[in-house]
């Protein structure tokens, strides 16, 4: 293991200082050179008379500064707008209309206005505004998001994507935390966007037992990825466990002695939001491990409250439950581990 | 109190280093090259085309020692912490002739729950990254045992104990009994670099190592489970180590994508196992060795293991917003 960490260290400084001193013997690459990747796709032309101005953002931001209805100054803090990189809209001289579509009429009369238009209010309907981002954007992580969830509810990007910033410092989904007073450069955070929609999970997330969303140490996409994928609920991996197992490998086993439940799903037992018991369980043991185990002698014994002190001391309710003896409940090697008490 | 100079002591080391890095990190740039003007004169004004460094340098003060609040946060006692957060950026301007950037990014530096990333790199051909993240769990600071060595991983009573059936015959319990914190903190060390080729393809890295140490509570057992056990609530070493590499060659065409990938993740648990002293008295139907004071008992810790995953994704648009995928892993 210490010889791959160093590996794995070695390749990533070696990589890093090849990349730095092949960018300091080369030029700069230039909106000129030859591009690295495909030449921007442009909108079609889809009404009579639309034309590609093709002048630039420069153009658009004689009229779009700060003052006006729509200020659009903004963007140039962000990818979008770096114009050496020959893959963004402002690489070429489609510039704006990389992405709003033909706009020569609208140089004519402000009221023409261009064929594309983003918002959840637009008159464009959201799978067009969404084939401007995919043109660019459907690779990698992205490749499910036609006929994920999401793009069934019909959502545009820019319902979770801020592209023209304004005074943010950089889109807020993309940001981590969403506390202000532990400071991270932007009021907002991505899962404060995520709840706009989820309010559901805003509120399970408050439950005494939770994941470190609102201290800002975790956030939603760790989990999910809101573009789709192969698997369940949006994850990030495959399956649930898989994705549980990016931070809790030590529940991955092998194990000789298995929980049928735990090699099932993580969330037969627990939900990852937040819950009133602790370690995130669905219910208390023992009544968690009842919804199961429901065999005669102690596993199907029903324990009222009165064995609760000051009128009782059930140890099957008092500390862990069942948990007092059979902690290895996500598995087992030991040799006496059958019943998950070693 | 020499715990409290301790942990204040290990905050401003940890926050000293961290800005002590960021400022070296950042000192190293050639600042003539960085921050490239632009070509064109569109007159706009910097604000709306650069985002501002900042600093934020202060002092925390927990005005009572809660355990509980300093759950994920890191501010558990009555006392100050250096308040630190600092962002760093650097880039050449949107219409310059290269696309160079840099970002220097640290949070509650002077907090447990301290981040730091560092990035930098040129749009459009390649990026680095490094990123430290620490988590402290706090579970408990009002447990007590009456085991020795608390969090280690051989348990034994102390001398003289008084075993019994049952805790109530135990006489040396409250004499014996010892404050344990219950907790454990995560450190997270991650690198990762892009590289974009020609013809729209990318290659991707990440390595991730992340180490969690401290203890939790486990209820142990001796005896036959469904007949005669006898349970023991234990503190329970945590000294686990997680390294993941993720690596993906990706094409993003104009109709047509496709990614392939390999995952690994190798999970090293440092203790293999515990051994306890049973504290109570033999029961009939027990081994002979099996109370007290012979009796040990072990549980497993869990096992080491590796998780291998290559993965093939693709996917095509065809006519009439119909898309082909393909996922094998």
């Amino acid at each position: 293991m210490e010889r791959i960490k160093r590996w794995a260290l070695a390749g990533l400084l070696i990589v890093s200082v090849v990349a730095i001193v092949g960018r300091a013997s080369n030029p700069p690459i230039s909106s000129a050179a030859e591009p690295i990747l495909a030449v921007i796709k442009l909108p079609p032309i889809t009404g009579d008379g639309l034309e590609y101005a093709m002048e630039g953002a420069g153009t658009c931001m004689d009229c779009h500064d700060e003052s006006s209805d729509y200020p659009v100054l903004s963007i140039l803090k962000t990818k979008h707008a770096v114009t050496a990189d020959s893959r963004t809209p402002f690489s070429g001289d489609a510039g704006c209309e990389s992405c709003h579509g033909p706009a020569s009429e609208h140089l004519d009369d402000e009221d023409n206005r261009p064929s594309i238009l983003f918002g959840f209010d637009s008159a464009t309907p959201p799978h067009e505004q969404n084939e401007m981002c995919l043109n660019c954007h459907e690779g990698a992580v992205r490749m499910n998001w036609q006929g994920s969830p999401h793009d069934s509810e019909n959502l545009p990007c820019v319902a979770c994507h801020t592209i023209h910033i304004g005074d943010k410092r950089r889109d807020p989904v993309l940001t981590m935390s969403m506390r202000p007073e532990l400071w991270t450069g932007a009021r907002n955070g991505q899962a404060e966007v995520c709840f706009k929609c989820h309010k559901g999970v805003r509120a399970q997330m408050y439950r005494i037992s939770s994941h470190p969303m609102k201290e800002g140490k975790r956030r939603c996409g760790d989990c999910h990825n809101p573009h789709g994928g192969p698997g369940p609920k949006q994850l990030v991996k495959p399956t649930i466990n898989e994705t549980c197992y990016t931070c809790h490998a030590e529940k991955r086993g092998p194990f000789l002695w298995e929980h049928a439940p735990v090699r099932e799903s993580c969330m037969e037992c627990h939900t990852p939001h937040g819950s009133n018991h602790a370690k995130l369980l669905r219910a208390r043991s023992p009544f968690l491990c009842q919804q199961c185990h429901m065999a005669q002698y102690h596993p199907g014994t029903a324990y009222p409250g009165n064995g609760l002190p000051p009128f009782g001391a059930q140890n099957k309710l008092l500390a862990t439950g069942c948990q007092n003896c059979h902690s290895e409940v996500h598995g087992s090697n030991h040799p006496s581990g059958v019943r998950w008490t070693r | 109190m020499n715990r409290e100079l301790t942990t204040l002591t290990r905050h401003v080391v940890r926050s000293a280093i961290l800005a002590a890095a960021a400022t070296a990190a950042t000192c190293l740039l050639p600042s003539a090259s960085w921050g490239q003007a632009g070509t064109a004169d569109v007159g706009i004004p910097r604000e709306f085309t650069e985002n501002p460094s900042q600093v934020e340098i202060g002092v925390l003060y927990g005005t009572d020692d809660s355990f509980k609040f300093g759950d994920y946060t890191g501010i558990e006692d009555q006392q100050a912490y250096f308040l630190g957060n600092v962002d760093i950026w650097l880039r050449d301007a949107w219409d310059a002739e290269s696309a160079r950037y840099f970002r220097a990014q640290g949070q509650n530096l002077g907090l447990d729950s301290r981040r730091a990333h560092l990035e930098f790199g040129e749009q459009g051909t390649f990026g680095v990254f490094f990123d430290y993240d620490q988590l402290p769990k706090l579970q408990t600071d009002s447990a007590r045992t009456v085991f020795l060595d608390p969090g280690g991983s051989v348990l034994m009573l102390p001398p003289g104990w008084v075993p019994s059936s049952s805790p109530a015959g135990m006489t040396l319990i409250e004499s014996t009994l010892s404050d344990v914190d219950i907790d454990h903190e995560r450190r997270k060390t991650s690198a990762g670099f892009n590289i974009v080729f020609p013809k729209n393809f990318e290659f991707k890295f990440r390595y991730d190592h992340e180490t969690k140490d401290g203890s939790k509570l486990l209820g142990s057992v001796i005896g036959y489970s469904g007949g005669n056990p006898r349970s023991a609530i234990l503190p329970v070493p945590i000294d686990y180590v997680t390294n993941q590499f993720d690596a993906s060659l990706n094409y993003a065409g104009d109709n047509g994508q496709f990614r392939i990938g390999y995952y690994g993740s190798g999970f090293t648990d440092n203790e293999d196992s515990l051994t306890w002293q049973v504290p109570y008295t033999r029961h009939a139907q027990w081994d002979i060795t099996a109370g007290y004071p012979e009796g040990l008992g072990s549980r497993s810790q869990p096992p080491d293991n590796w998780f291998h995953q290559v993965s093939v994704s693709g996917g095509y648009n065809l006519p009439r917003r119909t898309r082909a995928t393909l996922d094998v892993a």
